[in-house]
């Protein structure tokens, strides 16, 4: 049987072995060594310096072999101990020593100290070498995280997080791929209609779950070859493979169809619009995916402005409309600080007995080069960019400093202004009419504010609370143009407005035809019922005066009973 | 005294050294505390009053009859065995209290809590202790939970700290060898902590020698055997064979009285225990159970992975000729000065191998050896000595401490 020496070896070696870093390499090696030779110290040494001990102070023993002469040292309170090291490692050299009281180390245990050494050794070797190969591996880890993290974050750019349709990009991507080929295909670009509103009044929360439901709706419409898209906002695409735009046409109808139908959000139904352009690629038109999209966002403005909910195919003269519109924007800003701005007033007459009873302000755009423009052709591009926020201040200012002029002499005369929608929503409106009244020592009832039909159903029960807020103000409401949308009788009946102004269209013969009259009076007597006062717009003929005058409608406005006019010129009728 | 860390100072007055053992068997924790305390302290005051006791005592009972025997410094610690050993009486049930007095000792402790997931650490707080006595002989006693998986490491912490300027005596706390939990004491008059999963330090001081004795008394048996496969105290297979197997065949028992008569297979490999090489004879490895699911046997104490083991023998006589050698050493460590007592940290393994009649042979000889000196102890789940060398821990091996 061997020697019990190298009976311990394998032990050591299982043990210095399974340690995971240098230091514990060390002291485990210490350890066994001594408790194996049972020696009173064990220490390991580098640069001759000890590092790690036990048995006795790593100092004390750094002194003790410094003092020592032979093979001993002398330490306090214990024997003499007879020192023995052993070499260990190449690059990360070092000693392993233990001292023993008693009998110094027989032949076999010195072999057995430096074979226990040189075991240290090669564990510090694995120790380093796995250690590299560790910081590698994390390193390559780490990599690999990076470039998974790149491309997650690449197909997150590729597809919207909402609906899981492709972005903008993607979208591109695949109608190059399809413009390359050279099929025919077309791109439908589908903005929605009271999206905003909707956004507005239920929250993001439901204006979010009301885009994922959109997008599944057009998804439905798709083939397989199809590509929808969001291009953001409340703003789609779709790619309609190997199509026509006469085929196209009739998809983007169904889409509309589609979206028009009620969307069940949160426990209640809302209806939303969409408004389609297309554009076609052929062998005619430009290559370029971008431009194709372009073409079908310019279409799809031109729908939007003609009337929400209809398809508009790009024709290349919308190009120079488009152009015309962003000119006029830029002008539309300039205007208000130029000065060219001013105000008209149409007289409203009361049909009893022929005397003014107020005026309508009218703004009116004088443009550099003496072209005048008529509101039609530029509110609503002011609406759309905002301006017409400080349009509609300046407007209630201007006609309010002209009223007061004007009441010195006619202190009953009354006004009326317009109010766009989105002055509507305009939280400081209220504000604004209030210090407009103060500023020029006006009552309240002086002052009528004019809201279209369309304005106050797009959105009944927010412009109610609206209106609530004017209305407490004091000043008088009206609705114009009636009878041109679609009121809600029932929403009618709770706006608090006072006056109905039945719109021209109804008085569109000049003399009124038995089936006008009918439809007229029906309003009238409508308005009586709500309690409301009516005005008749669009009086142009004698005729029309007397039949409105005779069905008992209140006052009266058009080219009949006075013109629109600069307030100086206005002047002396009024007076008169 | 210092209060930051727990410790308790005992310094006696004007009196010569002496040690005391009393022990009681009486069912009454309270009546056999005040028997046991009254007969070692014999109406002295003690700087330090071990009790040992086995775990079915209502143990604040019995210590509150042990402080109310002690002085104001007096140092109380002890802990549940499985059995006590006093001078001329090894029994099983019943509370022994050791007691040491006099002018010229000292004691200083330190107590580690929650001990388990730290061993090593907990072995370097309580050996801090050792620093603050100043006496020419100090050794360091231990006394920890027995059940904490590898007490080695405990040991070595202390040894990283106390070094081999002073040895380390101790035993780790029983409970009548069931393995579930053992507990551990310490105080003073004022009041005494019981505690589970610690580990106390006791440093002791003395003008006199203290000698330190180890021995064990087994033999090899048969063939030696790698231990290819092991973790921990788990051993999984010897020469590449499933550990079980090697086991039965050796032992010549057959698998079936693994199922049928457990009791017979733990009494056969507790007489055969495993023995490592080591360079002074065997180091000692308990085998108390097999897992029959994974062929593995489970020892007390670590059985290192490499490690060439025998399987061990022995027999009453060397067993009790081990108890004399032990003694032996012990007072030979005196450098000639006479005993005042000493204490005994006896393998609870050996006295179930020796039987009743064994142990009686076993203080016999110890009590012969020390010719009328009083003795005291337990008996331990593991032994912890160290006086030379850097090993401290030991298995089936009786351990002294004598003081002269």
């Amino acid at each position: 049987m061997n020697h019990w020496s190298t009976h311990q070896l394998t032990e050591f070696f299982a043990a210095v072995g399974s340690s995971q870093d240098e230091r514990s390499a060390t002291t485990v090696a210490m350890e066994r060594a001594s408790e194996v030779l049972e020696a009173e110290v064990g220490a390991v040494l580098r640069g001759g310096r000890v590092e790690v001990a036990w048995g006795m102070p790593g100092d004390d023993l750094d002194a003790a072999l410094a003092a020592a002469a032979g093979a001993t040292i002398d330490v306090a309170g214990l024997d003499e101990l007879h020192v023995a090291t052993a070499r260990f490692g190449a690059q990360n050299r070092g000693d392993l020593l233990v001292a023993r009281a008693g009998e110094p180390l027989s032949p076999e245990e010195r072999q057995l100290l430096q074979a226990m050494a040189q075991t240290l050794g090669l564990a510090l070797e694995n120790i380093t070498l796995l250690s590299a190969e560790r910081r590698q591996r994390e390193e390559r880890e780490r990599e690999a995280a990076e470039r998974l993290a790149l491309l997650e974050s690449l197909r997150e750019a590729r597809h919207d997080s909402l609906t899981g349709l492709p972005t903008r990009v993607l979208f591109l991507e695949k109608l190059e791929e399809k413009v390359r080929l050279g099929t025919p295909t077309s791109v439908l670009f589908i903005d929605l209609d009271r999206f905003k509103a909707v956004n507005d009044s239920l929250g993001h929360r439901a204006g979010d779950e009301l885009l994922a439901a959109v997008a599944d709706r057009i998804r439905h419409c798709l083939r397989p070859g199809d590509v929808g898209a969001r291009l953001g906002g409340d703003e789609f695409a779709v790619l309609l493979d190997d199509t026509t735009t006469d085929e196209a046409v009739p998809v983007a109808r169904r889409l509309i169809d589609a979206v028009r139908r009620p969307f069940p959000i949160f426990g209640r139904d809302v209806f939303i619009g969409a408004s389609v352009g297309v554009a076609t690629h052929s062998d005619t038109t430009p290559a370029d995916p971008g431009d194709l999209l372009g073409n079908a966002d310019v279409a799809m403005y031109k729908a939007k402005k003609e009337s929400p909910g209809k398809v508009v195919v790009f024709a290349p003269q919308m190009h120079a409309e488009a152009l015309t519109r962003l000119t006029l924007t830029s002008d539309l800003q300039r205007a208000l600080e130029q000065g060219e701005f001013h105000l008209q007033y149409q007289p409203l007459v009361r049909l009893g007995d022929g005397a003014t009873a107020g005026v309508e302000a009218l703004v009116r755009w004088h443009r550099p080069g003496g072209r005048n423009m008529a509101p039609a052709d530029f509110v609503p591009m002011a609406e759309e960019n905002g301006l017409i926020l400080d349009i509609g201040r300046w407007v209630l200012r201007t006609a309010g400093a002209q009223l007061a002029r004007w009441r010195a002499t006619m202190p009953g005369l009354h006004l009326n202004v317009n109010v766009a929608g989105r002055q509507l929503t305009d939280p400081s409106l209220a504000g604004d009419v209030r210090r407009m009244l103060a500023d020029f020592h006006l009552p309240p009832t002086a002052l009528t504010l004019e809201l279209t039909e369309s304005v106050l159903m797009s959105d009944p029960a927010a412009a109610i609370a609206r209106l609530t807020d004017l209305k407490a103000i004091g000043v008088g409401l009206a609705v114009d143009d009636f009878g041109t949308g679609y009121s809600s009788l029932s929403y009618l009946q709770r706006l608090p407005v006072d006056e109905l102004k039945i719109d021209q269209a109804f008085i569109a013969h000049a003399s009124p035809t038995v089936e006008d009259l009918a439809v007229l009076r029906a309003m009238i007597d409508l308005s009586r019922a709500l309690r409301l006062r009516t005005v008749i717009e669009g009086i142009e003929t004698e005729a029309q005066l007397v039949a409105l005058r005779r069905l008992g409608c209140d006052l009266g406005q058009g080219f009949h009973l006075g013109r629109p006019a600069d307030p100086e010129k206005l002047l002396t009728p009024v007076a008169a | 005294m210092n209060p930051q860390v727990g410790g308790v100072a005992a310094d006696a007055r004007a009196m010569t050294r002496w040690f005391g053992a009393g022990h009681s068997t009486l069912s009454d924790p309270a009546a056999a505390g005040a028997a046991a305390a009254r007969a070692a302290f014999e109406g002295r005051e003690p700087v330090l009053a071990l009790v040992f006791c086995s775990v079915g005592y209502h143990v604040p009972a019995m210590l509150d009859e042990v402080r109310s025997r002690v002085g104001p410094s007096t140092v109380i610690a002890g802990c549940t065995t499985s059995g006590q050993i006093t001078t001329g009486e090894a029994t099983g049930e019943g509370v022994a209290v050791v007691a040491l007095g006099g002018d010229g000792f000292s004691v200083r402790t330190r107590i580690s809590r929650d001990v388990t997931p730290r061993l090593r650490a907990a072995g370097t707080e309580i050996a801090a202790c050792l620093a603050e006595i100043d006496r020419p002989h100090r050794a360091l006693l231990m006394i920890c939970d027995g059940l904490t998986g590898n007490q080695h490491e405990l040991v070595r912490g202390a040894f990283s700290v106390v070094g081999a300027a002073a040895p380390l005596v101790g035993g780790c706390a029983g409970d009548d060898l069931t393995f579930v939990r053992t507990y551990q004491f310490h105080g003073g008059r004022d009041g005494v902590e019981i505690m589970t999963d610690a580990g106390l330090g006791l440093a002791l001081g003395s003008d006199a020698p203290l000698g330190v004795g180890i021995a064990h008394g087994w033999r090899k048996q048969g063939a030696a055997m790698v231990v290819t496969s092991s973790r921990d105290g788990r051993v999984f297979e010897l020469d590449g064979e499933p550990a079980l197997d090697v086991l039965l065949r050796r032992l010549g028992l057959d698998e079936s009285i693994l199922v049928d008569d457990e009791e017979t297979f733990r009494e056969r490999v507790f007489l055969h225990p495993l023995g490592l090489s080591r360079r002074s004879g065997e180091d000692i490895r308990v085998i108390h159970g097999a897992d029959p699911a994974d062929r593995s046997l489970l020892c007390l104490a670590d059985v290192p992975q490499g490690a060439l083991a025998w399987l061990m023998e022995s027999d009453p006589d060397a067993l009790i000729d081990g108890a004399r050698e032990s003694a032996a050493q012990a007072l030979d460590g005196l450098g000639g000065r006479p005993a005042v007592g000493l204490l005994a940290f006896d393998c609870a393994g050996r006295r179930t191998v020796l039987g009743d009649d064994g142990i009686q042979q076993e203080i016999g000889v110890i009590g012969k050896a020390l010719g009328g000196v009083p003795y005291g102890g337990f008996y331990t789940n593991g032994e912890i000595a160290r006086l030379r060398g850097a090993l401290g821990m030991h298995h089936f091996t009786l351990v002294t401490l004598a003081l002269a």
